[in-house]
């Protein structure tokens, strides 16, 4: 009993860690003695499970068992990061037959995706899950987003039928013309099964209650191409800044003035070791007090921009900032403001109002949007921070800031995702082509595939250069439409079923 | 037209050079690119929407409409306005059943085609609304006129005397919204005086139509969120010309919306003495008047007369007065056309774009000015209703 089709069921194992029962459904090995906790500290995922340090270290860890259909396909993913020389020992591990399935020891050191497919053996109907610690006694590793999705289809269905649609409007013209505005083209698959037993009708009602969309593959998906333009990646922090400043500048000053002018509040520039205390980020910072009544502190970076001769060649922005405002007057506005410069006006981009230092960010990834805020005329990307509220006649007001970067193009000189997840053939993409160059890149040498077999990562390739990718894929659906006649039978409380499913895809396939 | 950043005058060593058969201050980009996209006969609209304090939201965006006017007449204009709906199913724009977007947040909007997107909208949400149990969040927003009408000023201005210096003030300063573009920035916005600064109470956008009227301007806020002070009669300019011609072939619908507003006899009330220097035959000055009245008998003649009453205190100098009604009963005698006009969306269209309409089916040819833009977008549909005003009366 197997099925050639893969549906993954999203009604099973999934876990983000955000509740405390999301921990203890995770079991420690017996000689295990670390931390097995919601960890709040990362900022990237900001709530996830800290697993370790562990004295006893090597083969000691954590497990989430889970009941498993036998001889079925699963799909094991989880996001992770190491600290240190930390590594994390996976074994997916049949307890049924007490044999392992598969194993593998992941050691990076920033967020990165874990993604393995396998089957179930013959007979298995318990899994665990284990990550183990490995000889490291003092560093640990984060785990988020855990999920654990087996196949929701045991066996094909008895008829099947797939569409290929597009959602169009169309405008006609009085001469009768016709002007077609339509979406990209979202395949729609009918799926019918003449005989279901009650267990497996009901693990397909649990992938439609879960309304979560999944991934689906009928063994002949189309290949998708995708074609992207390589741009250059640049970071601008303070980092070798010192005063004066031939480059990236950071101005103090107190106004009781609202933001207004781009060359507003460039009063005084910061000194090295203010220059210093924002260059990394860190515990290091740079504080201004404001002492005359009704004046808002000002912090301003504006960011020297070189790197690009067209404003087409900046594609996505982000902005981190970290930092305080701390107001001990009564009215106790503490916080930050942070702004941007859009080429006409200050933007507020984000805030805080606690008095403690927090992360402030923002990050898009579409051009357009990213383009607005890099200001090639004069060549500047201009930050500025205001504390939220103004000195008042009592009590002290002061602005920390910690760190501020900006990174334009981030990954696009070399990361690449693909819109649906790739079907691997000897673990490899079908191609990765450079069409400016008229090259063929090369697994390893030249490109590598990313874990979550959502993007490819090329290496060696010019700013401008036109990569094409040609991979197999799975459909990105959602189980829209299911109904169930159930068959004359002996056993109404579980009575064996006809059954009929409509997925539709929720990612364009041209 | 405006191609966003698609389109950019060419400079030494912005990827071309001089071999590349460019002139200096040559536009070039990939605007030509929207302008096919948005003519072919199949399109694959899209869109992009920043939400200050939420960052990029398109994802959750199911339908826009936005609409944009000036008026063809010498009243005071509405701000833009529209609707952006999102679906949130996961409840990330509520916190406690109450939306986390606020009045006043900014929004801007993109259109276009296949992923290249131009501004189409800049302004604030006024509005937002959380629908829990639907997931539906719906923002009403509104360009900064907006703003400008929440807001109320007055007193001594005397240190604004002309056009650009009293709107940059309010504008610029005051409401810190960027700086403006003028037509002929030089001329009339620099060179105009009011004949009185000592203002009454009244809104920011009151003022600035005010501030406007004396030197015969339009105001709008474009689609970037600057605001644009144009001549009335500026769309003759040659760059006002997109080079488009709608015809039959890609249009929808065309009704006559209404005739624009005749003004045969102008009526402007001053508290100054008449010059006599630059008065004609037939003004019938006379000592001590304290309303100016400019009139054409030959449109009265033929649509009878079309009486209209100016008082502004900015317009108050006789010179300012006596200008005023020429050029209101000059622009405005004879009848001009409205039509309200639907086509695909075609994204670098503008305000006060000039175009040739050419209409067999509904026998309407000439030339027209935009001089309204109602959009609607959604990720399958991309449509504009245009309010379009004849160049001239159509004869």
């Amino acid at each position: 009993m197997s099925a050639n089709f893969l549906l993954l069921n999203t009604g099973d194992y999934c876990s983000h860690f955000d509740y405390l029962y999301e921990i203890s459904q995770w079991t420690a090995t017996a000689g295990y003695t670390g931390d097995r906790i919601i960890y709040l500290g990362d900022t990237d995922h900001p709530s996830c499970m800290k697993i370790g340090p562990d004295a006893n270290m090597d083969g000691e860890g954590i497990y989430y068992e889970m009941t498993v259909n036998a001889s079925t396909e699963y799909a094991l993913e989880f996001a992770y990061i190491n600290t240190g020389t930390q590594e994390i020992d996976v074994d997916i591990y049949d307890q049924t037959g007490t044999a392992s399935i598969y194993t593998e020891t992941l050691t990076k050191t920033a967020w990165s995706n874990f993604y393995k497919e396998f089957t179930t053996p013959v007979g298995c109907v318990l899994l665990r899950i284990y990550l183990k610690v490995g000889t490291n006694g003092t560093d640990y590793f984060l785990i988020d987003d855990v999920t654990c999705y087996g196949n929701a289809l045991q066996y094909d269905p008895d008829d099947y039928e797939i569409s290929y649609e597009s959602i169009d409007n169309t405008h006609t013209t009085p001469n009768g013309n016709r002007v077609i505005d339509e979406t990209a083209l979202l395949p729609r698959a009918s799926l019918s099964f003449n005989h279901l037993t009650s267990a497996q009708f009901t693990r397909l009602l649990q992938l439609k209650k879960a309304k979560s969309p999944t991934w689906f593959s009928d063994q002949n998906v189309p290949q998708m191409v995708e074609e992207y333009t390589i741009y250059t990646e640049t970071e601008y922090t303070f980092s070798g800044i010192t005063n004066p400043t031939a480059t990236h500048e950071a101005y103090y000053t107190a106004s009781s003035s609202l933001p207004s002018a781009a060359g507003d509040f460039e009063t005084t520039e910061i000194s090295t070791v203010g220059y210093q205390a924002i260059d990394g980020d860190d515990s290091n910072y740079y504080e201004t007090a404001i002492t005359t009544t009704r004046n808002y502190g000002y912090h301003k970076f504006n960011f020297k921009v070189t790197e690009y001769s067209t404003i087409e060649q900046i594609r996505s922005f982000s902005l981190t900032y970290k930092g305080l405002g701390s107001d001990a007057a009564t009215k106790n506005a503490d916080g930050v403001v942070l702004y941007l410069w859009n080429g006409n006006k200050w933007i507020e981009i984000d805030k805080s109002t606690t008095p403690d230092k927090e992360t402030l960010s923002f990050s898009t990834t579409k051009p357009e949007q990213a383009q607005d805020f890099v200001d090639l005329t004069n060549g500047w990307i201009r930050v500025l921070v205001r504390t939220q509220g103004h000195k008042s006649s009592s009590g002290a007001l002061a602005l920390d800031s910690y760190y501020v970067s900006v990174t334009v193009n981030k990954d696009l000189a070399t990361t690449i995702p693909l819109k649906n997840k790739a079907v691997l053939t000897a673990g490899d993409v079908v191609s990765v082509e450079n069409i400016t160059d008229g090259t063929t890149l090369v697994l390893t040498t030249d490109y590598l595939i990313g874990d979550d077999r959502q993007s490819v990562i090329v290496s060696g390739e010019d700013d401008g250069d036109l990569i094409r990718i040609t991979y197999n894929q799975y459909y990105h659906v959602r189980l829209s439409n299911m109904s169930e006649r159930r068959m004359n039978t002996a056993t109404p409380t579980t009575p064996p079923r006809q059954c009929s499913v409509t997925l539709e895809c929720i990612t364009g396939i041209d | 037209m405006d191609y966003g950043n698609h389109k950019r005058c060419w400079t030494l060593g912005d990827g071309y050079t001089l071999g590349s058969g460019l002139t200096l201050g040559q536009e070039i980009g990939q605007w030509h690119v929207i302008r096919r996209r948005a003519a072919a006969r199949k399109r694959k609209p899209t869109f992009s929407v920043f939400l200050a304090k939420q960052g990029d939201v398109t994802e959750y965006v199911t339908q826009i409409s936005t609409n944009r006017r000036f008026e063809d007449s010498l009243h005071e204009p509405n701000h833009g306005s529209g609707t952006i709906t999102m679906y949130d199913v996961n409840g990330d724009f509520a916190e406690n059943s109450q939306c986390i977007i606020q009045q006043g947040d900014e929004v801007k909007i993109w259109a276009g085609f296949d992923g290249d997107n131009i501004p189409r909208f800049t302004g604030l949400v006024t509005d937002p609304k959380i629908n829990t149990t639907t997931h539906e969040v719906t923002l009403q927003i509104a360009d900064y006129g907006w703003l400008l009408k929440q807001s109320q000023t007055g007193g001594d201005y005397s240190a604004y005397g002309t056009p650009k210096l009293l709107i940059d003030q309010l504008v610029t300063n005051e409401m810190r919204l960027g700086s403006i573009t003028y037509e002929n920035e030089a001329g009339e916005p620099t060179i105009y005086t009011f004949g009185n600064t000592t203002l009454s109470t009244r809104t920011y956008w009151a003022i600035i139509h005010g501030a406007t009227l004396g030197i015969f301007y339009i105001f709008y806020f474009d689609e970037n969120g600057v605001l644009q002070c144009k001549r009335r009669n500026g769309f003759t300019d040659a760059d006002s010309d997109t080079e488009i011609v709608f015809t039959d072939d890609n249009i929808q619908n065309l009704d006559h919306l209404q005739m624009a507003e005749i003004i045969n006899k102008k009526s402007v009330a001053h508290s100054d003495t008449p010059g006599w220097t630059n008065a004609a035959l037939g003004d019938g000055l006379r000592f001590g008047q304290s309303t100016y009245i400019a009139q054409d008998e030959l449109s009265i003649a033929r649509y009878g007369e079309r009486a209209d009453y100016e008082a502004e205190e900015l317009i108050d100098g006789w010179d300012n007065t006596y200008d005023m009604a020429q050029q209101s009963v000059n622009f405005y005698k004879y009848p001009k056309e409205i039509y309200k006009m639907s086509a695909p969306g075609r994204p670098e269209l503008q305000l006060t774009d000039r175009f040739h309409l050419d209409s067999q089916k509904r026998n309407v040819k000439g030339l027209f000015v935009i001089m309204g833009i109602e959009e609607y977008l959604t990720p399958r549909t991309y449509t504009q209703t245009l309010a379009i005003v004849s160049e001239r009366d159509i004869t």
